[in-house]
């Protein structure tokens, strides 16, 4: 099977981020940190539910599936919609930029998965 | 041959309708979302810590007229990129083309009679790539034939894409839209035009294969009539004469001794019949090979050919001295001269008749010309013509009759010479 790069590339950025984010909630639940106070099990289990789908999603990008492809967009697009309000709620910059990077990394993966093929032809 | 396709279904049904619908819904949604936040975020805290009673919607009034105007200038483009892009990667082979490529590749390599393997690709093309019709129309063994899957969808344009090899048109695949609002994407027609290709190179072959087939059935046809031909003129012609000269010798012997003037006149009658048959041995010779090729060369025995009574001018050009060539070549330029140059004394009403031949490294061009009245525009050729075309092709070579300066004809012949 031949990946472009572009393939490559989102897969690696969806997993690298969903593997981040489902230690940061585990760890999070093992801790039982502050935050877990505010997000709620409810939100973990979310989160990690979310999270594991982007995980199945990263193996269907590397595998040049179209399932793989569109649940990457939802999960991440989802994710980012979450975040968005942390962008203009959370107090400090630096808390200011988790949101701000998980709304990044969603446009990152859309405009990579959505952007056309390269015009010539390879078949 | 019309087959019924797999997606002949209203398109709300379709699971890939919904998938591409929702997808471009909630692509926009989050858009409009995030350019708000993002404007409002930047306009107002930057790097800084938000206060305590800070509210996005107390924000700036020109903040929110500021992320209005964007969405407002931003939103039409960015909807319909997403729109294009979402039913490429829903409904087409966006990145992996070679899926696709692959599976049809594989049916047109077995691909022995485009007849029975080119409903399959058609049906690949139309359910691989989500299409509700694909056709082909082609030509094999100078007959069009008609493949198609599905339907297309009512309003919805159905494109063509060419099937070629080097130059060659030897078909067309058609395929419609998903539906009248939905043409295909740019990804569709990259990789339609590879499979069309892909097909022109397969569809050549099978051609080429199939008339090759056909040339070689002919061939041994007409090497079996050949020598029927030679069996029957010698069993019908040349073994009674011999037999009759055998009996004749015996009768001689004994009229010898009884009758000497009786005996003289029938040496006489036969020496007459041996004349004939020696006659009739030179003929089945030169059917064989003109033997004036042999005794005179190939340029004057063109210039020898007997031509009814007739006011045309024969003139030959070819180079001098003339580079030996092949036998097989030899006759088949004698044959088509000879052949074309009687079609234009009996049709053409030429004054004069122009024979060249240009032996070039590769290949030898004859070309026969005259300045008669020309051919009809509906003219298909008859057995003459035939009969020339087969000499060339059975040499690998190529024959073209066209228009001659205003008037006239020119029967052109190109044969390769290596390959003879």
């Amino acid at each position: 099977m031949v990946r472009s790069n572009r393939t490559v590339i989102a897969a690696v950025l969806v997993l690298v981020y969903c593997l981040v984010n489902i230690i940061r909630l585990v760890v999070a639940f093992v801790n039982q940190s502050d935050w877990l106070q505010v997000a709620g099990y409810g939100g973990v289990a979310l989160g990690l539910i979310l999270f594991t789908i982007g995980l199945v999603s990263a193996y269907g990008i590397w595998q040049n599936q179209r399932w793989g492809k569109i649940a990457a967009i939802v999960v991440l697009t989802l994710n980012a919609l979450v975040a968005l309000p942390g962008i203009l709620f959370t107090t400090t910059f630096v808390e200011r930029l988790e949101p701000i990077t998980a709304v990044l990394v969603a446009i990152v993966v859309v405009v990579l998965l959505l952007w056309p093929a390269p015009q010539s032809s390879t078949v | 041959m019309r087959r019924k396709g797999l997606i002949d279904k209203p398109s709300f049904l379709n699971p890939n309708s919904l998938i591409s619908a929702g997808l471009l819904g909630f692509l926009l949604i989050a858009y409009i979302a995030a350019v708000y936040v993002f404007v409002v975020a930047l306009g107002t805290l930057p790097f800084g810590e938000r206060p305590d009673d800070w509210r996005p919607l107390d924000q700036q009034w020109y903040l929110n007229l500021f992320a209005f105007i964007l969405l407002a200038l931003t939103i039409v483009p960015v909807s319909r990129w997403l729109y294009q892009r979402v039913n490429d990667l829903v409904y087409a082979q966006h990145d992996n083309p070679y899926a696709l490529a692959a599976a049809i590749n594989q049916q047109l390599q077995a691909m022995s009679n485009p007849r029975l393997t080119l409903p399959l690709v058609v049906e690949t093309i139309a359910t691989t790539l989500h299409l509700p019709y694909a056709g082909v129309e082609f030509q094999y063994l100078d007959t069009a034939e008609q493949i198609s899957f599905g339907t297309p969808p009512e309003h919805a344009q159905t494109r063509q894409f060419m099937i070629a090899y080097l130059e060659q048109r030897l078909g067309v695949l058609l395929v419609s839209d998903r539906a009248s609002s939905r043409p295909l994407t740019e990804s569709d027609t990259i990789v339609l035009k590879d499979i069309a290709q892909q097909m022109g190179t397969a569809l050549y072959v099978a051609q080429l294969t199939a008339e090759l087939q056909s040339s070689r059935e002919r061939l041994i046809v007409s090497r079996e009539e050949e020598r029927r031909r030679i069996r029957n003129d010698l069993h019908d012609g040349l073994a009674p004469s011999l037999s009759s000269f055998q009996l004749q010798l015996s009768a001689l012997r004994i009229l010898m001794e009884q009758n000497p003037a009786e005996a003289h006149k029938m040496i006489e009658e036969l020496s007459g019949d041996m004349r004939e048959a020696t006659g009739e041995i030179r003929r089945l010779v030169y059917d064989l090979r003109p033997p004036m090729l042999d005794d005179l060369g190939l340029v004057a025995a063109i210039k020898h050919i007997k031509l009814p009574p007739s006011s045309l001018r024969l003139e030959v050009t070819a180079p001098d001295p003339m580079p030996p060539l092949p036998a097989a070549t030899e006759v088949a330029v004698y044959r088509i001269a000879s052949e074309a140059i009687h079609n234009v004394v009996k049709h053409a009403q030429a004054t004069c008749c122009t024979v060249t031949i240009d032996v070039q490294e590769m290949a030898l061009i004859l070309s026969v010309c005259d300045d008669g009245q020309g051919q009809a525009a509906d003219y298909a050729g008859g057995i003459g013509v035939q009969s020339m075309q087969e000499r060339a092709a059975e040499l690998g070579g190529t024959f073209a009759i066209q228009a001659y300066k205003d008037d006239g004809t020119c029967v052109e012949v190109r044969l390769p010479l290596e390959a003879a």
